[in-house]
């Protein structure tokens, strides 16, 4: 999937951009982003104290992850084809943003035969899930009815209305008086999937909010299905649904005990990676493509290797480690395959993974080989993509695009002595109509020069001792720093950098992009990062009982 | 109503082809069953502009700063430029146009590759997006000749790509997703698989009711719409829209005769540079089986994604180690000669196989109008001087085998430099309209604003093109 969206990229840097997937074309932008506030590290302010705003609500659709997921945990027991669905135009990197959710021909038909194949599959097993045999059994009529309503209010994330019932069943018993049971089940069942009460997130509310004009509240299996595909990218399960019935989360501290439930579950997990897949790109990972002079000793299934520590490395972090943004820029604990356990030069298992300590010289995400395979062309690491990686993914703070029609070529190695990576950046970027972004960007991405194309170690490049000093400007951490583990412990320190984190939960949580309205919510929730000393589970618990998350704007949706 | 129309495409296509097993090739001239004279629209778009000095020609020694143009016919290969010489067997069916220009994307302000995406088939402004690529501010020439064109029923249009950022937008100006996989192309035009295998009574049932399920369905979403208000309405009442499209083509395109391929399979892993070549192959194959059998009359193929190896490059990335550099390094500049070359062979290859297909114009090729597009003028992000070659049906535009030069005649004004530039490429948007059946006098914007302070009139066709 990640080569449908890898596309050309930035221009900006030298070296190509290609998987920086579009970082530079989102700069101009990207000071609207800025000028909300999301840089800001300071508390709520004053005008925040009025009413309560909990931003826009636009129409939400599954992503293709979700509907997968979806039709997996609604039809138990089943193996079922791999489906081909489009991924969304991504907005920051992620891939659930209302804004790009579209509907195109290509989307609606891609449903449309996605139905047909799960339906099919469902049928050629249907011993988990349905409660009569293919043919109805002695009551089809009755069966039908029966499991329809049942796996239409799981469907729907709600019990039918009087009208889906009518319309659903009624179709149900036509298609059963001319074609049978095993036509018309299935038909119906792909009727349910297509719907748009299962497409969509529709979000009407409920009770108005005191004291906020214009506000209500999400009913419960509105909320429900925002906690179920945040934490779960999946469907709510019969204890969320019974918990929304009962009115259980009607309150903040009933959807925190939902979530801290769901949080405890597998399904969070996977859930949870695939946001960190995409807040930090691991699909960058798939258009590496190392020089074989190079690097004689890369195989493709290497990316397999870098993808699956990352994601193993998240999890942990999540879930079992610290949990805090800092053990993520930090932590020197790895998961290592035998692939791996080379590149790092340390003890790893002939099968499968192993926990390992990675030496002194590396730390969190921005010293994995899958990170830095990933910001580098096939001889040499990009300081630009790299710089420009920690700018907008982890500091929010994107640089512009450069200008156009400025050649962007590395000079040659030439003469004796050959120059480093870092000289031949230096010497490109000193153009004055170079100079001032990249050194911003490359400022940073010289601290990682210590790691080469594949994510090695390397003392010398060029058959010069590395360099590896750099310096942060233009934020709240600002200053040199020499090597990748001073610039991780300085962005871990950074008060900027856990405001980002914020946003980047938040718009992935909300699923759209942030915006002025959003100010104080964000300003709140950066707070109560702050108090937690950037605890990422606290963080998600802050997010899903946040009023923005919890509420919408009156009036049609 | 059954259309009866039979695919008739032959071989011709080279790496690949045979594992498509195409039908084989009825006698040139033979015809299928008619339907009436189709016009067709046939849309290739390739990146990094052109080379230009290795793109162009100028036989007899034609200068830069007059209009001319010269018939292509009498034209030897060798004096044929060299990135165009590939399509030398073709020459009396092609214009070839030299000196357009992109106003309306140097006007953007943003990184020239986005900007050209949203506006080589728009002419629009460009609409940038905070955090992702940038929209247009409407319609793609092909979905306005689609909309014109496409029998109910048809595909409208389709968009296939291995690996690119959108050329085609909607009315909305939002991007048309492509098909990056074969076999997902493979399977929207033939979704009853190759048809030699038996299908159990129950699944035939339920394919053949499947614009049942699609009515009630839509039934579902116009009963929403109402609900809603702004944007997510507008939404709903789209997918209801394209969900009703998707009905009648449910029910028409069963009734097309057209004998499916083999299904070319998933291909060579991205790490192969063949990964390219089969997609290209079976995008360029099964578009052209798609076009012969009538499933659908407009498609846009933009092919990306040329690795090093095809071009004989040497390490280094593509776009910014060698595109960059072409007006400085002598080696950069060969590899996208070579990039310019590569692409050229392509659509010869795709003209060739259109031209193996009987149809009612004598072939297919000379049913459809070709298009070899481009986001850019120069790999170095000029956007004047843009690549623009027509092919086949260039009939529908007045007499084919010229080439058409345009001098710059005004100063068109970017946030970073200035660029002499000929006619705005909006007018061969109107004139590709026109020449589709589609009356309009402006495709995007209506005029665009030039350095000296006039406006330079974007509307109405591109001049001469029509001999």
């Amino acid at each position: 999937m990640a080569l449908g969206t890898a596309l050309l990229a930035a221009c900006g840097d030298a070296g190509g951009a290609a998987t920086t997937r579009g970082e530079a074309t989102t700069a101009a932008g990207s000071a609207g982003e800025a000028d909300t506030g999301e840089a800001d590290t300071g508390e709520p302010t004053d005008a925040c104290a009025g009413a309560l705003d909990p931003g826009p609500s636009p129409l939400r659709r599954l992503t293709h992850t979700q509907f997968a997921n979806t039709v997996r945990d609604l039809f138990p027991g089943v193996t079922l084809p791999p489906l081909t669905l489009m991924v969304d135009p991504e907005v920051h990197g992620f891939e659930n943003n209302a804004g790009a959710q579209s509907p195109s021909a290509l989307l609606v038909e891609q449903v449309q035969r996605a139905a047909l194949a799960v339906t099919e599959a469902a049928m050629a097993a249907p011993q988990g899930w349905l409660p009569c045999g293919v043919d109805g059994g002695a009551d089809p009529v009755g069966c039908g009815h029966a499991f329809l309503r049942e796996f239409g209010g799981r469907a729907f994330r709600r019990p039918w209305t009087a009208d889906e019932a009518e319309a659903f069943l009624g179709f149900f018993d036509q298609q059963l008086a001319e074609a049978g049971f095993a036509v018309a089940l299935p038909l119906t069942l792909q009727a349910i999937v297509q719907a748009p009460q299962f497409l969509y997130f529709f979000e009407f509310g409920g009770a108005p909010v005191d004291g906020a004009s214009g506000v209500v509240a999400l009913t419960g299996h509105e909320l429900a299905a925002r906690l179920s595909y945040f934490l779960w990218d999946t469907t709510p399960d019969a204890a969320l649904l019974a918990a929304a019935a009962a009115g259980e989360l009607d309150t903040a501290e009933g959807v925190r005990a939902a979530a801290e439930r769901m949080l405890a579950d597998p399904r969070a997990r996977e859930a949870m990676v695939n946001f960190h897949r995409q807040w930090l790109d691991f699909d960058a990972i798939e258009t590496i493509d190392p020089d074989p002079e190079a690097y004689p000793g890369y195989a493709p299934e290497l990316k397999d290797s870098l993808r699956g520590e990352l994601e193993r490395f998240v999890a942990w972090v999540l879930f079992e480690g610290p949990g805090t943004f800092e053990a993520l820029l930090m932590s020197p604990r790895a998961e290592v395959d035998a692939g791996l356990a080379g590149l790092y030069a340390v003890e790893g298992p002939a099968d499968g993974w192993a926990v390992a300590e990675l030496d002194a010289r590396r730390a969190g995400i921005l010293t994995r080989a899958g990170f830095l395979a990933g910001t580098s062309h096939a001889i040499h690491p990009s300081p630009v993509q790299r710089g420009i990686f920690v700018l907008s993914r982890l500091l929010c703070a994107p640089p512009a695009p450069p200008p156009p029609e400025v050649s962007t070529e590395l000079p040659e190695e030439t003469g004796e002595t050959p120059t480093t990576n870092r000289e031949r950046y230096a010497e490109h970027t000193a153009r004055t109509e170079c100079a001032g972004c990249h050194r911003t960007i490359d400022g940073i991405g010289f601290g990682l020069e210590h790691f080469d194309a594949l994510g090695r170690w390397r003392a010398q490049d060029g058959g010069q001792p590395v360099d590896a000093r750099g310096e942060l400007v233009g934020t709240d951490v600002d200053g040199p720093f020499d090597g990748a583990i001073e610039l991780s412990a300085r962005l871990a320190g950074s008060a900027q950098a856990r405001g980002c984190v914020v946003t980047q939960v938040f718009r992935y949580a909300l699923g759209r992009s942030t915006e002025a309205a959003d100010r104080c919510q964000t300003a709140r929730l950066r707070a109560e990062f702050e108090d937690v000393r950037g605890d990422m589970r606290a963080l998600l618990l802050a997010v899903v009982t946040s009023d923005a998350f919890r509420h919408r704007r009156g009036g049609a949706p | 109503m059954r259309l009866g129309r039979r695919a008739l495409l032959g071989g011709g296509l080279g790496l690949g082809l045979g594992a498509l097993c195409l039908p084989s090739l009825a006698p040139r001239g033979a015809r299928a069953e008619a339907t009436g004279p189709v016009r067709r629209l046939l849309i290739v778009m390739t990146e990094h502009g052109a080379v230009y000095d290795r793109w162009r020609m100028r036989p007899g020694g034609l200068g830069e700063d007059a209009d001319w143009e010269v018939p292509l016919a009498g034209l030897a290969a060798e004096e044929f430029s060299e990135i165009l010489r590939p399509l030398h067997d073709f020459r009396d069916r092609l214009l070839v146009l030299d000196g357009l220009g992109n106003a309306v994307a140097l006007a953007a302000g943003m990184n020239q590759h986005e900007a050209g995406h949203a506006t080589a088939l728009t002419g629009t402004h460009v609409q940038p997006v905070d955090g992702a690529l940038a929209r247009a501010q409407g319609p793609s020439i092909d979905q306005i000749v689609a909309q014109a064109i496409a029998a109910p029923g048809q595909i409208a249009s389709l968009q296939v790509t291995p690996w690119s950022w959108p050329y085609c937008f909607n009315d909305a100006g939002e991007a048309v997703p492509y098909i990056y996989e074969p076999l997902e192309l493979y399977a929207k035009l033939f979704p009853q698989g190759p048809g030699d295998a038996p299908v159990p009574t129950s699944l035939a049932a339920i394919r053949a009711r499947q614009s049942q399920v699609v009515d009630l369905v839509r039934a579902q979403y116009d009963q929403m719409a109402p609900r809603l208000g702004g944007d997510d309405r507008r939404k709903v009442e789209q997918h209801r829209d394209l969900l009703a499209a998707l009905g009648l083509q449910l029910e028409k395109l069963a009734e097309i005769a057209c004998a499916a391929p083999d299904s070319p399979g998933a291909g060579p892993p991205w790490e192969d540079p063949a990964w390219y070549d089969f997609r290209s192959e079976v995008f360029t194959t099964l578009t052209t089986l798609a076009l012969s059998c009538d499933l659908t009359r407009v498609a846009v193929v933009a092919l990306s994604g040329l690795r090093n190896e095809h071009v004989g490059a040497p390490p280094g990335d593509i776009h910014n180690d060698f595109a960059h550099a072409v007006s400085t390094d002598p080696v950069a500049k060969q590899v996208m000669v070579e990039y310019g070359k590569l692409h050229a062979g392509e659509l010869r290859r795709l003209l060739a196989a259109l031209d193996q297909v009987p149809s009612e114009g004598g072939t297919l090729l000379d049913d459809t109008l070709v298009v070899w597009g481009n986001e850019l003028g120069s790999p170095e992000h000029a956007m004047d001087r843009v690549p623009i070659v027509l092919a086949g049906g260039t009939s529908f535009l007045g007499a084919p085998g010229r080439y058409i030069r345009w001098r710059p005649t005004h100063v068109a004004t970017g946030p970073w430099g200035d660029e002499w530039q000929g006619p705005p490429h909006n007018r061969l948007l109107v004139s590709i309209a026109r020449a589709m059946g589609v009356e309009t006098d402006q495709v995007g914007v209506g005029s665009v604003k030039l350095k000296d302070g006039s406006t330079l009139d974007c509307t109405g066709e591109l001049d001469r093109l029509r001999g």
